[in-house]
């Protein structure tokens, strides 16, 4: 086996990474702290990959693994499409792709009582935000933002859902505004809300427009921007004709 | 040195071309397949009546709530299911699914899911030897896909023995079921007893044979000078008297 000569951090930074792979020698760096965001672990004084990804940095110190699942990882502060599965007195039991059923109190709603408890049935959508995220617990939704306003949280009716990966909805949410959602824009109406969690819901007033839009979508995760132009480009010139 | 003829040309030493493909299966949270073997190789088809590689599909899902009863709530529980070509699943099946359970629970991080179990199910597309390496190939690279957060991949070759003791690696199903270049019909493998400064090993359908006890070489029938050709009891008993 041959020896692995200690690779500077800089050198992996932006690379693919593999889940073994030592990405920082902490014994060569001292007195520094580092932040070690998803995908990455500590084992004594070696920085290691746990998830096959890219690995990015950001300044002055944070390192992390960005990498596209089919499932999700539930943290702080995300907003996501969750499905209801059940309701118990205390909260409602919601379905958002992770590891665990995640908890949605019932009086988390703006202007929540005791008195005026919604009621949901099994397979409502529902547009929340992650409040805690604890490892080895249930994630705790709510439907309100950190002030208490319902802000478009909440039941989304209507429309059409489909599932991608976390990797998708991130470029699809990323700024400036994804070209394949910009270029949709341009030509039809239609709203649509992203879950960090892979669960995309679009909804337009005729049925062809929701499914032009959802297709266009999934098409262009492996697509650059460019690519993404000339595709939507090429699909809505098919429906003209 | 000396070199062993394999049949398809190969040096003891090479493999097979290896191929895998990932996020083959729609439905599950990841899922990798794995080959060894060159597919087109419709020549071997035709002389041995099997094509050349073996191949693999693994699916993963989850992690999903939950553990089973026996399995430890504060830690992750991986599942695997094998699923043979054909046939129903028996003793080998099993056995394959706990030395799977097993590496792939000691290269995955299992404190970090605790109370979800991970099921990793196997499906043999082709066998034509070196299956259990190509399986574990193809459930670490489904692993992979699905995001299950793991200390480092596993890796897995197969080696055998050929004629005069060489070992050559990435057997196929005809080279492993060659022992020392010849086609062994009888397998005495249940018990090894001492005789007179020899040694015997027996099983319960087969006439026993001499062996040489340092090199495992089969010496012969032991028909006791034509005497005895029938078996006997493979399960001899050692009394340890304490005087």
């Amino acid at each position: 086996m041959e020896d692995k000569p200690s690779s500077s951090p800089m050198s992996f930074v932006d690379q693919i990474v593999v889940p073994g792979d030592v990405v920082l020698d902490l014994s060569t760096m001292t007195n520094q702290t580092i932040k070690l965001g998803g995908g990455l672990r500590q084992d004594s004084d070696a920085i290691s990959v746990m998830k096959a990804g890219k690995l990015r940095f950001s300044k002055p110190n944070k390192y992390w693994v960005e990498s596209s699942q089919k499932r999700y990882v539930p943290c702080v502060g995300d907003s996501v499409l969750g499905i209801v599965v059940d309701s118990k007195a205390e909260n409602f039991l919601v379905d958002i792709k992770g590891p665990a059923l995640a908890f949605l109190p019932v009086l988390a709603f703006e202007g929540g009582t005791r008195r005026n408890i919604p009621k949901f049935e099994g397979g409502t959508l529902l547009y929340v935000r992650v409040v805690k995220a604890n490892p080895g617990m249930n994630p705790e939704l709510s439907c309100t933002d950190a002030s208490g306003k319902a802000a478009e949280f909440g039941v989304l009716k209507d429309g059409y859902m489909f599932e991608c990966s976390t990797g998708l909805s991130r470029m699809l949410l990323s700024s400036p505004t994804c070209p394949v959602l910009e270029a949709l824009g341009n030509k039809l109406s239609f709203e649509i809300a992203v879950g960090l969690n892979g669960r995309v819901w679009v909804n337009a007033t005729s049925p062809s427009t929701v499914i032009i839009v959802a297709n266009a979508i999934m098409n262009s995760e492996t697509l650059s921007g460019l690519q993404q132009k000339i595709m939507v480009d090429r699909l809505l010139q098919k429906i003209q004709t | 040195m000396m070199e062993i003829d394999r049949a398809d040309g190969r040096t003891p030493n090479q493999l097979r071309p290896l191929a895998c493909s990932r996020n083959i299966l729609h439905r599950a949270h990841g899922s990798a397949s794995w080959s060894q073997g060159n597919s087109l190789s419709f020549f071997w088809f035709w002389s041995h009546g099997s094509a050349g590689d073996t191949k693999v599909l693994a699916a993963v899902y989850g992690p999903k709530a939950g553990t089973k009863k026996n399995e430890n709530p504060e830690k992750a529980c991986i599942e695997v299911i094998w699923k043979p070509k054909t046939g129903q699943i028996g003793k080998l099946e099993k056995e394959y699914e706990m030395i799977l359970k097993r590496t792939l629970q000691s290269i995955c991080i299992l404190t970090i899911n605790p109370n979800t179990t991970t099921s990793v199910i196997v499906q043999v597309v082709h066998d034509d030897g070196a299956l259990l390496t190509c399986a574990i190939n193809a459930a670490c690279a489904a692993l992979v896909d699905a995001g299950i957060p793991i200390k480092h991949l596993a890796v897995a070759i197969c080696c055998c023995l050929a004629e005069d003791g060489y070992v050559i690696l990435d057997p196929t199903k005809l080279e492993e079921q060659l022992r020392f270049g010849k086609v062994n019909k009888d397998l005495c493998n249940t018990n090894v007893f001492e005789h007179s400064g020899k040694f015997y090993s027996i099983a319960e359908n087969q006439i026993a044979q001499e062996i040489d006890i340092i090199s495992r070489e089969t010496l012969g029938n032991w028909d006791v000078n034509g005497a005895w050709k029938r078996p006997f009891s493979s399960h001899p008993k050692v009394l340890d008297l304490q005087t």
